[in-house]
């Protein structure tokens, strides 16, 4: 039978004064000051713009506030690899700053659960899927790029291996896994292809003079995903600083899914009167900023296909 | 001091502060402007360097 040895006394006092001081412990100090609650927005609001908005409004907005919703709950639901992670690696102020990024994550879900519950009816799985678009019914018309679901296959995906290298308590396995999930879920998800929604609503719902509580929401989400977004860069950039092949490891992450980023998708095309070109142009700010926090060097070819303009997807059906 | 560079494709404007806050404040003003966008205040930070003051 297995058996754990016991720490000695002084091992057991995990955080130290240098994780004290440092940029990961920071951002915990940060999360811890800036909380909000979903509940104390006023949805009256939201609810009465809603009713008098037009049909292809409503449904723009929504079909975006669905997709994000579901998002925001996956990634609550994925984030224990990297918790596991950050324990097994003996970095106890990754693992302060994980216990507020996941709190942040259902703070999120909650958020929107409420807004589709109290301004648009919307309560159920079912009621929230009709406005679904499917990601499959974009397509690439060049046939060069396809887009997935990181969200729905390649987060679990990558958190399985990390979990599986956790267990093996293989150091070097464990922080190449960390890096392929932070690049995934932080850098690439969160960092560069969600972006441009967030800019979508603010934007529409700020030039229509509506939905007050939903555009107070992103802002706080925002706010949020600006720490979740560089505590992935900075963790990566803490990694590749002491093993710099790990650097390629980025970018096989980003090639597997950079065909998401060539173009605008399914849900993001939806909002009538959009200026689709600023957002796609936008990508490339967000990718080269994400390289310059990871201290990596941008994929020039990726930044070519993203600004493009003969390559942008087609969208077969709007709604699943 | 700190300095920001743009990042956004094709431009290459620099942004310098004597502080966190005043950054802050001047990139968003530069991105807003220029680009129809803003940029988080985590992000500023994690891409901001610290310079020497030019007192000129």
């Amino acid at each position: 039978m297995a058996t754990t040895e016991i720490k000695p006394v002084q091992e057991r006092f995990l955080l130290t004064p240098e994780m004290m001081a440092g940029s990961i412990y920071r951002k915990y100090e940060k999360a811890t000051r800036k909380i909000w609650d979903p509940k104390q927005l006023d949805y009256g609001t939201d609810r009465v713009d809603f009713e008098r908005m037009t049909e292809e409004q409503r449904n723009g907005v929504v079909t975006i506030t669905v997709r994000i919703e579901a998002g925001e709950q996956a990634v609550t639901d994925e984030l224990l690899p990297m918790v596991a992670a950050a324990h097994e690696l003996g970095r106890f102020d990754w693992v302060m700053f994980l216990s507020t990024f996941m709190l942040e994550e259902a703070r999120h879900s909650e958020f929107f659960a409420i807004w589709h519950r109290e301004v648009c009816g919307l309560a159920t799985a079912v009621e929230k899927a009709a406005f679904w678009p499917l990601r499959e019914h974009t397509v690439d018309p060049t046939g060069r790029f396809s887009t997935g679901e990181p969200v729905y296959e390649g987060i679990p995906r990558y958190g399985d291996a990390l979990m599986d290298a956790v267990r093996s308590r293989d150091k070097r396995a464990i922080e190449q896994g960390f890096i392929r999930f932070a690049t995934l879920y932080n850098a690439w998800v969160e960092g560069v292809l969600t972006m441009p929604t967030y800019e979508i609503v603010i934007d529409t719902t700020t030039a229509w003079g509506v939905l007050p509580a939903l555009r107070q929401g992103f802002r706080n989400v925002l706010s949020d995903e600006g720490r979740h977004i560089t505590f992935g860069t900075e963790t990566c950039r803490i990694l590749i600083s002491e093993h710099p092949e790990y650097e390629a490891l980025v970018h096989d992450v980003v090639n597997e899914y950079c065909g998401n980023a060539v173009g605008m998708l399914e849900y993001q095309r939806n909002v009538p009167g959009l200026d689709l070109q600023k957002y796609q142009t936008q990508k490339v700010r967000h990718y080269r900023n994400r390289c310059r926090e990871m201290g990596i060097t941008a994929d020039q070819r990726l930044i070519d296909a993203v600004l493009d303009p003969s390559l942008d997807f087609v969208v077969g059906v709007q709604a699943g | 001091m700190k300095r920001w560079e743009c990042l956004e494709a094709g431009c290459d404007a620099v942004v310098t502060a004597a502080d966190d806050e005043e950054l802050i404040a001047k990139v968003n003003e530069h991105v807003g402007a220029e680009h129809g966008s803003y940029e988080l205040e985590e992000v500023i930070l994690a891409g901001a360097e610290e310079v020497d003051g030019d007192d000129g």
